[in-house]
């Protein structure tokens, strides 16, 4: 695939929660990009930061966090733009889908009036229009019995009805980028082969660029052309979806992906694990923030933070000690 | 033969709901749900929404009422025993709960919390010996004795897991029912916790029912596997031959929706399972399955299939899984129908 | 379980609003205990010389006297003994009788809860006043009489709330693992259920407090409840309301202790209701 002007570029992204005198990090410093037509994975557990990122992107962090760095849409920056700047692109050009699909629908309005709302607000068309391209839309997600859903109430349709519709919102307006934060993680997993199936054939059918955010890495496997992994607040490692498959060299990576318990192979009688748990993001941590449960950590790793450094053929990387190439 | 430590036999719990008035056969959770569990073993419990799982966990321990079935502990009539009795029973019969957090008291300190399952299973302890199991307990779990004073809500997912745990382990109990209880952990923190029930189970050779969604976890920590859908038990088998050989199609269909890591396993290959989980007021005269199942054919439409045997402790409820099974080097139930297994082996559903 | 409360009192004292109304209250108390003793006008002495005479320094009623020259300081501050009286002792009883009700009917459901709430239904659909009628018919006037009154009608509504509260807490997972461990139901009712819904219903328990002063008062203005020449702060505001145009000082100053006293209990109620949420991170 062709380089492609970046859609999404955040630079030095941090967000803190501010309760009275104390403050929380949740993302402590963060910078990349998306282009059109790629799909990037960010892959992270609790306290990673992954949500908080692109709720900063999206203006949907809560009253008392503060966002502070760069981040740009085709090049205008979102962070401090005015409300009618973002309200521009949100919901239209810059899309988001949630893992809840219940509570991102409106309880009490029917199905064909949240879509067709979109589309009279963000394009100007009238009601009957939008309520046409909403059927159509309908359809194009695959529902089953598209003319019934417009009319139902969202508690009407099963999670993984509502997540279609909830896609099929967001890509109303055709997007240049999605952004799917968890949105398997409360469906059944036959469904969640299914959602991922509509998302590979949109990517297929159009130039939008998908951030697909989740804590699984076999979820992202079929669909990612580019992975970042986030531990406490930052990047750890970044490489193409290949590469990181293939040679993770980050040891949380490569823990990471040996914890996810395997359907077929010789059965182990212990299930792989990491000792520990994340760090709380209230407490600053000097040197590597993963270092008190990594196999491969020295003294230095608890002084001595690590950079994110370029490794080559767009790969990046912070650690001390990684995993043989 | 003794009698395994417990047996389900044809169990059904209903929806208590206004609309039963007008179809009474229609919204059982779960319907004629036979299973056995041996003392010491862990019996994996799979199944997505609408399957039934976490009813069929609480009308085991009858905190929801069963309108039909037997239930037997022990050798006893848990269903029929008096209030007296159940209560003495629990101390054998403990439960994990999914959310950790909000299973502990959040104004109790989990040292109070701990000691609680003493003060009513073992009143003649002291204070002193009350805590100094409780120490025990905790260490064992993986916390520091000086944990105790704290409230729930300072602590992790995981390590409210533990104590909850920990709280389910202190009156000693035969068998423990986890349901979901590492689905809502980090994946990293999610061994730890299996690991511990492994651990603890080979200890004090306790059974253990695992209910999960998840099949990865599943296959680590579960002897024998029941498949459930739509309330009903569609296949039962030891771990090995489940994610081999699968006979029933959801089981086949449910391995195949699992995302592989390695990306040459993934996507194209198969067509996800079509459509979802029956709502619960739908009601089929057929095989529960019927409605996404590929290979439907019009016997599955109009009888429900039950529970055969088709191989050792392996049971399938499906009219067509002969044509579906796939020949495999080990042996399978021959073509021409031969008589069923006339030696029961340990643990065999009851027709 | 002294643990959650300790947290709970530090959060408090430190809180400024909530120590500043606590602390009127007992300011009030003390003072209207203390107040009436080293006065040497008593609540019943009649000053004939200053019969409804302003408030002033130079006849030595501080905030006045009424149409029968009692001093209304005295009688502020014995009112104000009075009604707070009536008020913590009538609430203690509603919360005690109330939050046992309560929690046993909802958390027994089913039939038992049925019926303990129709009786609780019955009960309030009664007219209080002939009720209150029928206890002084048959136990005479007086001031324990009319706290057992006042106290048998606020249980009701507290009743509703704790089962209520009960309800919803029941369908929590920790009951259901509760019930699951083996615990008796009364056990859970005491140690798992009313601790965790005492928050609310405290919180409640001060809005209670003003409520049984002005019932009180509203007996007490029929002749039910407090008698001459002993007031409270509800029957001296009867007393001043018919004044008011006249001489709005006998009316002010129980008007406005009043007031602020209610203010004081809503403030510190609110403030309790924060320092009790353990949940809050």
């Amino acid at each position: 695939m062709a380089p492609a002007a970046p859609a999404l570029e955040i630079e030095g992204l941090k967000v803190d929660f501010l309760r009275g005198t104390t403050a929380t990090a949740a993302v402590r410093e963060v910078s990349l990009s998306v282009a059109l037509g790629e799909c990037l994975a960010i892959v992270g557990e609790s306290g990673s930061g992954k949500s908080q990122i692109f709720l900063a992107v999206m203006d949907l962090l809560a009253g008392n966090a503060r966002a502070s760095g760069s981040v740009r849409f085709f090049g205008n920056e979102l962070l401090s733009a005015p409300r009618s700047a973002l309200d521009a692109v949100r919901g239209s050009k810059l899309t988001m889908v949630f893992q809840d699909p219940l509570s991102a629908l409106t309880p009490h309005l029917k199905i064909g009036v949240q879509m067709a709302e979109v589309l009279v607000r963000h394009r100007g068309l009238s009601w009957r229009e939008a309520e046409a391209a909403a059927l159509a839309m309908l359809s194009r997600v695959r529902i089953s019995e598209p003319e019934r859903r417009l009319r139902q109430y969202p508690h009407e349709l099963s999670g993984g009805m509502r997540q279609r519709v909830l896609i099929g919102i967001s890509l109303l307006c055709e997007p240049d980028l999605l952004i799917a934060d968890e949105p398997t993680t409360s469906l059944d997993v036959t469904v969640q082969a299914q959602i991922l199936e509509l998302l590979r054939r949109m990517r297929l059918e159009s130039r939008m660029g998908i951030v697909l955010i989740s804590h699984d890495f076999g979820l992202v496997a079929g669909l990612a052309d580019r992975i970042i992994v986030l531990y406490a607040g930052r990047i750890v490692e970044s490489a193409s979806a290949a590469q990181l498959f293939s040679r993770p060299r980050h040891p949380y990576t490569s823990a990471l992906m040996r914890c996810a318990p395997a359907l077929a192979g010789v059965h182990q009688e212990r299930m792989p694990t990491l000792p520990g748990q994340p760090p709380d993001p209230g407490i600053r941590v000097d040197g590597c923030a993963f270092a008190p449960r990594c196999s491969n950590a020295s003294a230095r790793c608890r002084l001595d933070r690590p950079m994110l450094q370029n490794i080559g053929a767009g790969a990046q990387l912070a650690c001390h000690h990684p995993m043989p190439a | 033969m003794s009698e395994p430590l417990l047996r389900v036999k044809n169990l059904r719990v209903e929806f208590s709901s206004a609309r039963k008035l007008l179809a009474p056969e229609a919204f059982a959770a779960i319907d004629d749900v036979s299973f056995d569990i041996e003392a010491g073993e862990t019996l994996g419990l799979v199944g997505e929404s609408g399957s039934g799982k976490s009813t069929l966990a609480r009308a085991l321990l009858r905190l929801v009422p069963a309108v039909r079935g037997e239930v037997r502990w022990c050798g006893r009539d848990l269903l029929a025993m008096g209030a007296r009795e159940l209560r003495n029973e629990r101390r054998n019969l403990q439960l994990v709960f999914q959310d950790p957090l909000s299973s502990l008291d959040p104004r109790m300190r989990i040292g109070e919390i701990l000691a609680e399952p003493l003060q009513i299973f073992e009143p003649s302890l002291n204070e002193r010996e009350r805590q100094a199991r409780v120490d025990r307990m905790m260490e064992r779990v993986g916390l520091a004795g000086s944990l105790g004073d704290r409230y729930p809500r300072e602590f992790s997912g995981g390590q409210c897991q533990r104590i909850a745990i920990a709280r389910a382990m202190m009156p000693g109990p035969k068998i423990l029912i986890c349901d979901e209880a590492v689905s809502s952990l980090d994946v990293s923190i999610q061994g730890q916790i299996v690991n511990l029930l492994h651990d603890l189970q080979l200890e004090l050779g306790m059974a253990m029912l695992f209910i999960s969604h998840n099949l990865g976890v599943v296959r680590h920590i579960s002897h024998r596997v029941l498949v459930l859908y739509g309330g009903r038990a569609v296949e039962i088998a030891p771990r090995d031959r489940l994610f081999v050989a699968p006979a029933h199609p959801y089981t086949r269909a449910l391995l195949a929706a699992v995302p592989a890591l390695l990306p040459l396993r993934s996507s194209a290959a198969v067509d996800p399972l079509a459509g979802e989980a029956p709502r619960v007021d739908e009601v089929s005269k057929g095989c529960v399955f019927s409605g996404r199942c590929a290979h439907a054919a019009a016997e599955c439409l109009t009888t429900r299939p039950i529970l055969e045997q088709i191989s050792e402790q392996h049971w399938v409820a499906c009219h067509r899984w002969r044509q579906l099974s796939a020949p495999t080097p080990a042996a399978l139930a021959p073509r021409a129908p031969s008589p069923p297994a006339l030696t029961p082996p340990a643990s065999l559903p009851p027709g | 379980m002294s643990g959650i409360w300790s947290d709970s009192a530090r959060r408090l004292q430190s809180n400024p609003l909530a120590m500043g109304a606590a602390g009127f209250i007992v300011a009030v108390a003390l003072l209207s205990i203390v107040g009436p003793l080293v006065d040497s006008n008593r609540f019943d002495t009649l000053d004939w010389a200053n019969i409804a005479v302003a408030p002033g320094a130079q006849h030595g009623h501080w905030l006045g006297t009424d149409r029968l020259g009692r001093d209304l300081l005295v009688r502020t501050l014995d009112g104000a003994r009075i009604s707070l009286l009536i008020g913590l002792i009538a609430t203690s009883v509603s919360l005690v009788v109330g939050v046992a009700y309560g929690a046993v009917a909802g958390f027994a459901g089913g039939n038992v809860d049925r019926w303990m709430m129709r009786i609780v239904e019955i009960l309030s659909g009664l007219p209080l006043i002939f009720f209150v009628i029928l206890l002084t018919v048959m136990f005479g006037r007086g001031l324990f009489l009319l706290l057992i009154s006042i106290g048998s009608i606020g249980w009701l509504t507290m009743a509703r709330i704790v089962r209520g509260q009960t309800m919803s807490i029941r369908r929590r997972e920790f009951i259901e693992a509760a019930i699951a461990g083996g615990a008796s139901s009364g056990r859970i009712i005491f140690k798992h259920v009313i601790p965790n819904v005492i928050g609310p219903v405290i919180v409640y328990a001060t809005l209670t407090v003003p409520q049984m002063i002005l019932f009180e008062s509203f007996l007490s203005f029929l002749g039910l409840g407090i008698q001459e020449p002993h007031a409270s702060l509800g029957t001296l505001i009867a007393d001043g309301a018919a004044e008011m145009e006249a001489a709005p000082w006998i009316l002010l100053a129980p008007g406005v202790l009043l007031a602020i006293l209610l203010l004081a209990f809503n403030i510190f109620g609110d403030c309790l209701r924060d320092a009790l949420d353990t949940e809050e991170r």
